[in-house]
């Protein structure tokens, strides 16, 4: 399961598995209070349910054939979401701190461009616009190739 | 390419905005004859006038799979009109 209606908690999220692995990076996605200058009172999001399920499965399977992980796990919120709650939760593990990373970046990543999840941003003026409406938005950019094991099996040889 | 005897039954997905523009997260429609998801698509656009800008920035999934806008819908498909994303 990687979509949720309820609120994501942090400590549950990670709990419940072993601790064998040498690395594990959790990410979380947290609503920020201010979007485009202006004051967010809570967001909204809504998903094409099945595909997203089917889409962020397949997302592990390809972080697993790219990286050697010892676990994948995503679980993103839906529904109305606070400023401070946890929109995404991404927690990998491996046997090593550079896979971790840059499977936990992929992942993201991943999510943000492909994944049909939409949100739907209120504001505390009393507008409200959907994400992805807008041309100018900033977009964190992110070249794969910078993240590509051969490039992280150079770093972990350098610094492991 | 002939007249379908039978027509089709396919049901059409919204999200976001262009669910709230066309008002319904889910048509039900009846096909006549073979139509593209593109052709599907810019006919019913055409009927909201703020929508046909955005149909070149959506991508089409049919049963839950991206597929090209040429693509040929079929009876019982489930075809979803999925605007830029913005999860995460």
């Amino acid at each position: 399961m990687y979509l949720t209606h309820a609120p994501i908690s942090a400590q549950d999220f990670m709990a419940g598995f072993s601790d064998t692995a040498g690395a594990s990076v959790l990410f979380l996605g947290i609503v920020r209070q201010m979007s485009r200058a202006k004051q967010c009172l809570y967001l909204e999001y809504e998903a094409y349910e099945p595909m997203a399920e089917r889409q962020m499965e397949s997302l592990t399977r390809e972080a697993s054939r790219k990286w050697p992980l010892e676990r994948t796990a995503i679980l993103h919120r839906l529904g109305r979401i606070y400023p401070g709650e946890i929109a995404v939760a991404i927690d990998v593990r491996s046997a090593h701190r550079a896979e971790a990373y840059a499977a936990s970046r992929f992942l993201i990543e991943q999510i943000k461009h492909s994944v049909p999840i939409w949100k739907k941003e209120f504001f505390t003026d009393g507008t409200s616009t959907w994400g992805g409406c807008h041309a100018a938005e900033k977009k964190e950019t992110f070249d794969s190739k910078e993240w590509q094991w051969g490039r992280e099996r150079e770093l972990a040889n350098e610094f492991f | 390419m002939g007249v379908v005897e039978n027509p089709m039954n396919v049901s059409v997905l919204f999200f976001s905005g262009l669910k709230e523009t066309v008002g319904t997260a889910r048509l039900e429609i009846e096909l006549r004859q073979p139509q593209s998801c593109e052709q599907l698509v810019s006919g019913l656009f055409a009927r909201f006038e703020n929508l046909a800008s955005l149909l070149p920035h959506c991508s089409f999934a049919l049963n839950g799979s991206i597929v090209e806008k040429g693509c040929w819908i079929t009876a019982g498909d489930e075809l979803a009109i999925l605007p830029p994303v913005s999860g995460g």
